[in-house]
């Protein structure tokens, strides 16, 4: 039961964000729209933002995780996703802080960026704080790709060039890890 | 209940915390407090420094609470300088607990690290300390300079008056069982209280957690805040506890009336069971908790026995508050007040205790020394009822305002508010500090003259009925109050024969 009132919640969240942005939804608006008392809203969440960390723990549950020789399809299956939900990514996207967004989209990135820096590593003599900052660059950088495609507008231009970003990656880790590998020696 | 207009401040209007910071603002939830545009800039960044430095302070803390709790001290003597203000005696004394392992002070605190869920103390310490003190106290000042009122600290609230127990002589359900203040009301005082800054929310009743759901919808509601709530516990179970350790701001204060027998005799059979078991809920999910006693002339005894605190401690209570038995209703029972013996017997023990238990134990009647006396009519405190009526206090039952018909502003303004704020503390000495137990003259004036009527619905007393029963006890608990008063403030008129008594206290 409560799980289902939570979804209920989100569901129409998701239907009022095909017309408003975020920040111009009250919580009143929501529990008409959805049938239930605002006490029951506030059993569940603090407030609307709530409901969109609950929407994106549910959508990254759905993504699954990803191999990391893999993890270029895990981004462009992401990215599609939220591209078929545009309106609502975007009335979502406006009502927040660009650097909340991003630390966000770090978070998630990071793993899938340090796993697959690490399996690049493997044939390299590297050090662990050496890779912690080859991650943390690579997931800056995704991040800000993500970022600027959706203040774009989300072009499937950018999808289809995740490919070449990959390309891009592996190029950049394999040529960056041999030179730390030889300063290493050193 | 019928359509009655309350004012609702919609959660759009208001920023909460979490919120707040999601957009980017920092110390934004300050900037409705009543001050100028130039005030609210200063205030915010002040609140952004605060709340910095503090989460600071705390990660270290919480890093490695062994080395740096000692070391907390050293911190905080760098902050505070040598100033006329910076409370040299104090410091020294906070550090000399601080560097003593064995010390009860530093086993109580180091246990919020051992004994309590991390995401709860992270919670308590910014919404307790952080929120309710070091930001809510200006905003506080700041009104009470603007309004001329009284601005409380806390405010108590009875979510419902209904209870699952029929204990004897109950003084909370003197209201029957059929009134509630609704989640929007309840949620109007809260934020109304923020705009004030009152961080801190106490239900009491009834039994609130007949209510629990829309408990827990409140402290979701208001993460920023800290919740404590006096309860029976039979109604706590493992779903509840859970919930509490979701919302992570919400502290129990179990009323306990002594061994099983006493519990029993009071509250029917089973009880005391389902209020341990309720603990080891507790206690199994890390959820911090206490306990609340009130004492009488027949219990007095045995629940401020060394045995009983000690089983307190035990069941892991992190604190115990006691309350003197009040005559409050038509037919209370004056001759459960302690007698001035047994009253002084509390007051030694209490502060014995308190050099050498692991608890923090407060007695609301014997401690007004440190909160300057009565804490009531908003000073520190108010306490709404569950049929809207703003009383001064839990145990003084007369109003003129009920908060389905005023702000919350308004009631403090109100004229026995006013009377409360003129008349305060009722007494010098801290040891006398009420207005109907020791000062019985003060109510009965500040009653009749703010024209304040009885909000005891199911049998109005007059103030005069209530005070007639307290004259005796206040002259015959007046020289021992004189006398420990003395003693304990300065030692003029202190009698050798207390000499001994101090050493233990
Ligand atoms: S009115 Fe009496 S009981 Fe209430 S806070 Fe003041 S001193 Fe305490």
């Amino acid at each position: 039961m409560p799980k289902s009132t939570k979804n209920q919640i989100m569901t129409t969240l998701a239907e009022l964000l095909q017309a408003k942005r975020l920040d111009d939804i009250t919580v009143t608006e929501l529990v008409e729209n959805c049938g239930i008392s605002r006490q029951a809203f506030y059993y569940h969440f603090s407030d609307l933002y709530g409901v969109v960390d609950y929407g994106i723990q549910i959508l990254l549950d759905e993504l699954g995780a990803a191999r990391p020789e893999d993890w270029h399809t895990a981004m462009e299956r992401a990215l599609t996703l939220l591209r078929e939900h545009r309106t609502l990514v975007l009335n979502v996207y406006r009502a927040y802080e660009r650097s909340y967004v991003e630390s966000h989209v770090r978070r998630w990135a990071a793993p899938l960026v340090g796993a697959r820096t690490r399996l690049a590593a493997r044939s390299y003599a590297v050090t662990e704080s050496q890779i912690a900052f080859m991650t943390d660059l690579l997931t800056q950088g995704l991040a800000s790709i993500v970022l600027s495609w959706v203040e774009q507008g989300m072009p499937s231009s950018v999808i289809e060039r995740m490919d070449d970003f990959d390309i891009l990656v592996g190029g950049c880790l394999d040529y960056t890890l041999e030179r730390l590998a030889q300063k290493n020696k050193r | 209940m019928g359509e009655v207009p309350v004012r609702v401040l919609t959660g759009t209007s208001f920023l909460s915390m979490e919120t707040a910071r999601r957009r980017g603002y920092h110390g934004a939830d300050t900037t409705k407090t009543p001050q100028t545009e130039r005030n609210v800039y200063d205030m915010a960044m002040m609140n952004s420094v605060k709340r910095a430095g503090f989460r600071a302070l705390y990660g270290y803390l919480d890093k490695d609470p062994d080395t740096n709790i000692p070391k907390l001290m050293d911190w905080v003597d760098r902050f505070a300088g040598d100033g006329p203000n910076s409370f040299p005696d104090q410091r020294a004394a906070f550090r000399r607990v601080i560097e003593n392992p064995d010390n009860n002070w530093y086993r109580l605190i180091r246990s919020m690290w051992t004994d309590i869920d991390g995401g709860v103390r992270r919670t308590f310490f910014e919404n307790f300390m952080l929120n309710g003190n070091l930001i809510g106290w200006p905003i506080q000042e700041q009104a009470r300079e603007r309004y001329g009122c009284n601005i409380p600290w806390a405010i108590l609230l009875d979510p419902t008056s209904a209870c699952n127990l029929h204990c004897t002589g109950c003084w909370a359900a003197e209201y029957g069982n059929k009134l509630n203040l609704s989640f929007d009301e309840i949620d109007s005082i809260i934020t109304q209280g923020k705009q004030l800054g009152v961080y801190i929310y106490i239900y009491t009743g009834g039994e609130p957690l007949v209510r629990k759901d829309d408990l827990i919808a409140l402290c979701n509601k208001h993460s920023d805040c800290e919740f404590l709530c006096f309860t029976n516990a039979t109604l706590i179970d493992e779903d509840f506890a859970d919930q509490m350790l979701r919302v992570k701001n919400f502290v129990p204060a179990i009323s306990v009336e002594g061994f099983e027998a006493a519990t029993d005799g009071r509250r029917g059979t089973g009880v005391f069971q389902k209020v341990r078991r309720a603990m080891e809920i507790l206690k199994a999910r890390q959820l911090p908790f206490g306990t609340s006693c009130c004492y009488t002339s027949a219990n007095l005894d045995s629940i401020s026995s060394e045995e009983f605190v000690d089983q307190l401690v035990e069941w892991g209570a992190k604190f115990a508050w006691y309350f003197h038995y009040m005559p409050v209703g038509n037919d209370a029972a004056p001759e459960l007040m302690p007698s001035p013996e047994q009253r002084e017997q509390m007051y030694a023990r209490i502060r014995a205790y308190r050099n050498s238990k692991p608890l923090f134990l407060i007695d609301f009647q014997n401690d007004g020394e440190y909160v300057g006396g009565c804490i009531a009519g908003g000073r520190r405190y108010l306490h709404i009822n569950a049929n809207g009526d703003v009383d001064p206090c839990v145990f003084i039952h007369y109003s003129d305002s009920n908060i389905r018909q005023k702000s919350l502003l308004d009631c403090l303004r109100s004229p026995l508010f006013m009377a409360y704020h003129d008349g305060q503390p009722f007494n010098e000495n801290h040891l006398k500090p009420c207005p109907m137990l020791e000062n019985p003259d003060k109510l009965r004036e500040m009653v009749a003259r703010t024209n304040a009527a009885s909000t005891d619905l199911q049998s109005p007393e007059s103030a005069e009925h209530l005070c007639a029963k307290c004259d005796g006890y206040a002259a015959a608990w007046h020289p021992a109050a004189q006398r420990l008063w003395a003693c304990g403030h300065s030692r003029e008129g202190c009698a050798d024969a207390c000499a001994p008594r101090r050493q233990a206290g």
